[in-house]
């Protein structure tokens, strides 16, 4: 088996001990919370991917507690595959939670009688996707720079700075509407470039993200 | 294989401390002690050889290797605290283990937790240190390694528990390929089994050899404030006056210039960290 493959392993035997029935009954309960406040079903595949970022710091955090990055040296693992394996086991749980939204979603509609389309969850799932790596990306350099205990703060920054900027950015461009109708008449007409560009600018940004990483946790000494 | 490590004008500088250009090998097939007082340069070296730190300048070889990781599998690492997650069982240490070693052998894992009465199940959390330390020398003693690294294995455990370890040590280089580097402050373990020492002060080497001869090298010098004569001013190591006399550690080579109302006995690695620090200190 692949090193990278055979560390994601190991990232979820890390997290293990923290993947409790208690956890998950919090879970839930938030996200049918969040659900009755807003009525939106997609409400839930957000929350449950917010979720998951927790799980995305865990090894992290647990790995620094008890000092997991000598074990990493001393099992042979090169510091590049760990920054590797760190990022396909933060998309995996972000996939995975992303799912189980989406699963939770179609349940609460069922139950509470709302219309429930698939696609449409799988595309809010897409742009959740894209905004939670996003934020990882922002985030995983830091706790591979710092640590988790020395970066925590800043690398929660982003779940108070992004509601801030879509509530200006929404109220900026809300006063700019006229001016903007023609660009968005255009965007409308023409999804797939948008779309194409949107996925290319955020695999620029988690390259970055990784090759970021990379530098810093090269750097690191233990 | 003769040499299993060997450092070369090893370098590194922190702000308070600067492991100066050290060089030493350890040989192949034996128990090596990696002797000094606390704040000497030990776990750094040992980071250092393990890759945990970036060195400065110098070189390192591992088992003829100039990369640690490669050979990764030969090796077998105690530190002074554990590496597994807390919330693990040994049992979890295992499948870890089992993940990355080609030659894990689940079943000598198991038995040496039997050996050492550790339950399979039990959290690393609520084993106490002597046990972790066990743990992690299960570990990497069930991989086949054919080098062992440890660093203070044995502070903090009591004489049993110490006993043990030591005992264990001796088992892993009856086979002429194994290897063990020792790193300790608790001396009277390393004068039961270690066959070289390699003696770190303040950054540097002070001495690598058979421990035999460092024990032979020097003498323990007792006698009355008057005795102090030029040669002991001169060459003696740590002396230390008190208002009843003098205490001093010599080269072995000058007792036949000492006056032969003194007292002179031999010396252990205890006494000759404690003299060495103690005249690097003057």
């Amino acid at each position: 088996m692949n090193t990278t493959l055979r560390f994601i392993i190991l990232d979820f035997l890390t997290i293990k001990p923290y993947v409790t029935v208690k956890n998950l009954i919090i879970f839930i309960a938030a996200s049918l919370f969040i659900y009755y406040g807003t009525q939106t079903s997609y409400t839930v595949i957000g929350t449950m991917m917010g979720f998951g970022s927790l799980y995305v710091s865990y090894p992290f955090a647990v790995g620094e507690k008890n000092g997991i990055d000598a074990l990493y040296l001393f099992l042979g693992i090169r510091r590049k595959t760990v920054v590797m394996g760190r990022y396909l086991y933060a998309f995996i749980i972000d996939i995975g939670l992303g799912l189980v939204g989406i699963l939770m979603s179609a349940g609460v509609s069922f139950l509470f009688g709302k219309e429930y389309s698939l696609p449409e969850n799988l595309i809010v799932m897409g742009a959740m996707l894209m905004i939670f790596t996003l934020i990882q990306c922002f985030q995983l350099p830091l706790y591979f720079k710092l640590g988790y205990t020395k970066s925590k703060f800043s690398a929660y920054l982003p779940f108070l700075v992004i509601p801030a900027l879509i509530i200006i950015m929404g109220q900026f461009f809300g006063n700019l509407k006229n001016q903007l109708t023609p660009i968005v008449t255009w965007i409308v007409t023409h999804p797939y470039i948008i779309i194409g560009f949107v996925i290319i600018v955020w695999l620029c940004i988690i390259m970055t993200s990784v090759l970021l990483s990379v530098r810093y946790y090269e750097k690191r000494e233990f | 294989m003769k040499n299993a490590i060997e450092i070369n004008e090893l370098t590194k500088h922190y702000t308070d401390f600067t492991l100066n250009s050290i060089s030493f090998n350890v040989q192949a097939g034996y128990i090596t002690g990696f002797i000094g007082p606390n704040g000497s340069g030990k776990t750094t070296t040992l980071k250092a050889i393990l890759g945990m730190i970036h060195s400065e300048g110098g070189s390192i070889k591992v088992l003829g290797d100039d990369n640690t990781l490669i050979t990764n599998s030969e090796i077998g690492i105690v530190m002074d605290s554990s590496f597994f997650v807390e919330d693990w069982t040994a049992e979890d240490v295992g499948k870890v283990m089992q993940l990355f070693y080609l030659n894990w052998d689940s079943k000598q894992f198991s038995d040496y937790l039997m050996r050492f009465n550790i339950g399979a199940t039990k959290k690393i959390r609520d084993l106490s240190r002597g046990m972790k330390v066990k743990v992690m020398l299960a570990t990497a003693l069930s991989h086949d390694a054919k080098l062992l690294l440890l660093d203070e294995p044995t502070s903090g455990l009591d004489p049993v528990a110490r006993e043990e370890i030591c005992e264990l040590l001796s088992e892993f280089v009856g086979d002429e390929s194994h290897s063990v580097f020792f790193s300790t402050h608790i001396t009277s373990d390393l004068e039961r089994i270690a066959d070289y020492i390699v003696f770190i002060l303040n950054g540097r080497i002070l001495y690598q050899g058979t421990k035999d001869e460092l024990l032979e090298s020097y003498r323990l010098v007792r006698g009355g404030l008057n005795e102090i004569d030029q040669i002991l001013q001169e060459h003696a190591i740590g002396l230390r006056r008190f208002p009843t006399g003098f205490e001093a550690m010599i080269p072995v080579t000058l007792l036949d210039s000492l006056s032969s109302d003194l007292l002179i006995e031999s010396v252990d690695l205890d006494q000759i960290i404690v003299f060495m620090n103690k005249e690097e200190r003057r």
